[in-house]
């Protein structure tokens, strides 16, 4: 059993790169994101599949989590309202703890299920303005599954895998076709489309130096979701005087999604039992982004009498700018105050505080992909109730988070006075509510 | 009890979220947009008349070098007089048309006589100052000026604002196309072509014309990547209009025809920040097509921009018309 889990973070250590995920945005879990998302030494719920895998090998028992969240964008440019999608979903998981041996080992999966589409591929020009890490980097299915174990009780170590969808595709069109009569005209269709799962590895350690105090570093890998494209059209026109042989080819890739690689590291220190303050640091390399502007070539062959028609000439194939994005390293921080009510019953108090300088720089030229900095502001609370009854010898806990990003508004000047796209300023916040109810078996 | 009672409940409110999904609400959303291009031609819903994008379009009347005055300051598409050289009977002049809606015009010129019926009259220009309509109109010895109270009857100054002379660039050879702006109540510009290239002059009262700088405004084009610009053999036909951008920047925007060497023809867009300096050129052109669009003119709508332009009929049809577009491209203004 043991020489199957090493077989599995083997495995995660040659996975192809791919992917994203909403939890990146908003994070995942009631409580977790009512603290910041500041819990990569503080974890040890289905939560810890993306903050922490090895946080599982801590889970006391089996623990089983089920909520739903909705983030609303309130987003303009220029004073107008972008009318950026809300991310809505349900949002789930368990971990499941034993051992192998006298080896603690832990499972775990987690999951954001948006109920409004599975996931969305948007291309655009690069000239269009657009909030390019909110549009379609956040309306994605989400699915993580980690392992740990924990070889010491001071070390506990955890990895695995999380899973998305990209797609590729092709159709085609061939047959002749009758202008004087559509009746007449013989059309083959052919469609090949493949929703193909994509992975990204994650790893995790926790250390626990002292007992008020935990450690934690872990890595994500870099992910992007493409979307390929290959359509053709070919057959004859039939014209009555003239059958004219006719070709359309259109090529296009296109970066739908793109999580960069992270770096976290964490604390969590408890000064007294009922206290948690954690803070996390979280190295994103945004420079790595891969832009989202469609690469796609056309090709138009007609052969057609001179002076009978005017074609269009092929269009010339994209010439994509590099975006420029540049690293940047979030602070997030966190607090829990467990309010012991009675003995069975605890009321938690939560809070937290996130900064995300943001990593596109002034569109000043041709591009425009709008962001601003972002302030995170969230506040959650929660029911513990322990003995229960003799089926549940553990606790149920409901968890509920409420969370405010602020973005400021930022003014972009255009270098270009003969720009299409002019000067404009963008702004505005992000509401994030959301609650689950836990089951947890001790 | 109450425990299984909650959970049950927050259980079905869970569930009750799903949802069909929704159609992907930003692919609506209104984005910034500087409104100076590109452009498309309007469609056979967007104008009131037969013959979409074509404004106005006669095969004996050959209408041509368009410019255009909206009668109503401040209203959108509402009643616009448009002036363009046009044929009667064989002989050229500078009519007025008239249309209710900003884009529909009638082919009957109003008045039915030309405005303007001095021999070789060509590239008008029409534009508001104060409480009088000027029309500035090229004609061979140079850039003339008439004026009007009610934009009908027009009085022409006898000898032109602006004749031949300037800078060597310009090689001796008569200024046309004239384009005006007011920068301010005693600053008045003059944006011309000479020699296949794009000159300034200034005047204080619009009479007496001083030319800016010893070079032209704007030149024939560049290659791009090895690839020749659209216009680079020739820069003429110029429109000149000033806008503000959200963050209040004063921008002068210079419309031109750009001819390449092989004889094609699209529509450029220069600009400059406020009134003086050179022109920076936009890094597309503000429309292109295959009938040889020219002589560009352009008017602010409010949330959007018309453009005018002359190009050919018809594939087959050999003749000049003048046709319309707007600007964003994804905006539309059905007939109502």
């Amino acid at each position: 059993m043991a020489r199957g889990g090493l077989v599995v973070l083997g495995c995660c250590l040659f996975a192809a790169p791919a992917a994203a995920s909403p939890a990146d945005t908003f994070g995942l879990g009631a409580r977790s994101a009512a603290m910041g998302s500041a819990v990569s030494a503080d974890v040890r719920d289905f939560s810890a599949n993306y903050y922490n895998p090895s946080g599982l090998a801590l889970a006391r028992g089996l623990d089983l989590t089920a909520g739903y969240s909705y983030a609303a964008h309130s987003l303009t440019m220029n004073d107008k309202d972008s009318r950026v999608d809300p991310v809505r979903g349900i949002v789930g998981g368990s971990v499941a703890p034993g051992s192998i041996g006298f080896l603690p080992f832990a499972f775990g999966i987690a999951t954001f299920l948006p109920d409004d589409r599975l996931s969305r591929a948007r291309a655009s020009r690069q000239e269009d303005p657009r909030w390019v890490l909110y549009d379609n980097r956040t309306q994605l299915i989400f699915i993580s599954a980690n392992i740990a174990i924990r070889p010491f009780e001071w070390l506990s170590i955890g990895g695995g895998m999380t899973y998305l969808a990209a797609t590729r595709g092709s159709f085609g069109i061939s047959g002749t076709a009758v202008l004087a009569s559509e009746y007449d005209s013989q059309l083959r269709h052919e469609v090949d489309a493949d929703l193909t799962t994509q992975r990204y590895p994650e790893f995790g350690v926790t250390v626990r130096p002292h007992d008020r105090l935990d450690l934690a570093a872990v890595y994500r890998h870099q992910a992007a979701i493409e979307l390929d494209i290959d359509a053709e059209l070919k057959g004859t026109v039939d014209a009555s005087l003239a059958k004219v042989p006719a070709r359309y080819a259109l090529e296009s890739h296109t970066v739908n999604a793109f999580i960069p690689r992270q770096v976290v590291i964490g604390e969590s220190y408890r000064p007294v039992d009922q206290l948690s303050i954690n803070l996390d640091l979280k190295w994103v390399q945004w420079s790595a982004f891969k832009s989202p502007v469609s690469r796609s070539s056309t090709t138009l062959e007609v052969d057609v009498p001179p002076g009978l028609i005017e074609l269009p000439p092929n269009p010339k194939p994209t010439h994509v700018e590099d975006p420029g994005f540049s690293d940047r390293i979030v602070p997030q921080l966190g607090v829990e105050y467990r309010l012991e009510v009675t003995p069975d019953l605890t009321v938690p108090l939560r809070a937290g505080y996130v900064y995300e300088h943001t990593p596109i720089p002034p569109q000043t030229g041709l591009t425009n992909y709008v962001d601003t900095d972002r302030h995170v502001l969230s506040v959650g609370s929660g029911v513990v109730l322990r003995d229960v009854g003799a089926v549940l010898p553990g606790n149920v806990r409901f968890d509920t988070f409420a969370q405010l990003s602020i973005l400021p508004t930022r003014v972009t000047l255009k270098e270009s006075p003969a720009d299409y796209v002019g000067d404009y300023r963008a702004g505005g916040t992000i509401l994030n509510v959301g609650a689950s109810v836990s089951v947890g078996f001790e | 009890m109450k425990v299984r009672a909650a959970c049950t409940l927050l259980s079905l409110l869970v569930l009750s979220c799903g949802t069909l999904a929704t159609e992907a609400g930003d692919t609506r959303a209104e984005r910034p947009n500087a409104l100076a291009g590109p452009f498309r031609l309007l469609t056979k819903d967007e104008i009131g008349v037969p013959g979409a994008p074509y404004v106005l379009d006669q095969q004996f009347w050959r209408f041509r070098q368009p410019t255009v005055l909206v009668d109503e300051p401040g209203v959108v598409l509402g009643s616009t007089s448009l002036y363009a050289v046009a044929t009667d009977t064989g002989v050229s002049g500078l009519y007025r048309f008239v249309a209710p809606d900003g884009r529909t015009f009638s082919e009957k010129p109003a008045p039915s006589a030309p405005v303007i019926a001095v021999a070789d009259a060509d590239a008008p220009e029409v534009v508001r100052v104060g409480d009088e309509i000027w029309l500035f109109f090229s004609a061979p010895a140079g850039i003339f000026l008439a004026r009007s109270s009610d934009g009908v009857s027009f009085t022409v100054e006898s000898a032109p604002v602006l004749g031949p002379g300037g800078a060597a660039w310009e090689a001796g050879k008569p200024p046309r196309a004239p384009a005006h702006v007011q920068v301010a109540p005693d600053d008045h510009r003059l944006v011309y072509e000479v020699n296949g290239r794009i000159g300034e002059a200034r005047s204080s009262d619009g009479q007496t014309w001083d030319r800016v700088g010893g070079g032209p405004l704007l030149e024939p084009g560049d290659a791009v990547d090895g690839e020749p610009a659209f216009d680079g053999l020739e820069v003429g036909d110029p429109d000149v209009i000033r806008a503000r951008s959200p963050e209040g920047r004063t921008v002068t925007r210079v419309y031109y025809t750009g001819r390449a060497a092989d004889g094609s023809t699209g529509i450029g867009l220069a600009a400059r920040f406020g009134d003086e300096g050179p022109l920076e050129r936009a890094t597309a052109p503000a429309f292109a097509g295959p009938r040889g669009p020219r002589a560009p003119a352009v008017v602010p709508q409010g949330s959007f921009t018309l453009l005018f332009i002359e190009q050919q009929a018809g594939t087959k049809e050999d003749w000049p018309a003048i046709a319309a577009g707007i600007a964003p491209a994804t905006r539309r203004i059905p007939v109502d």
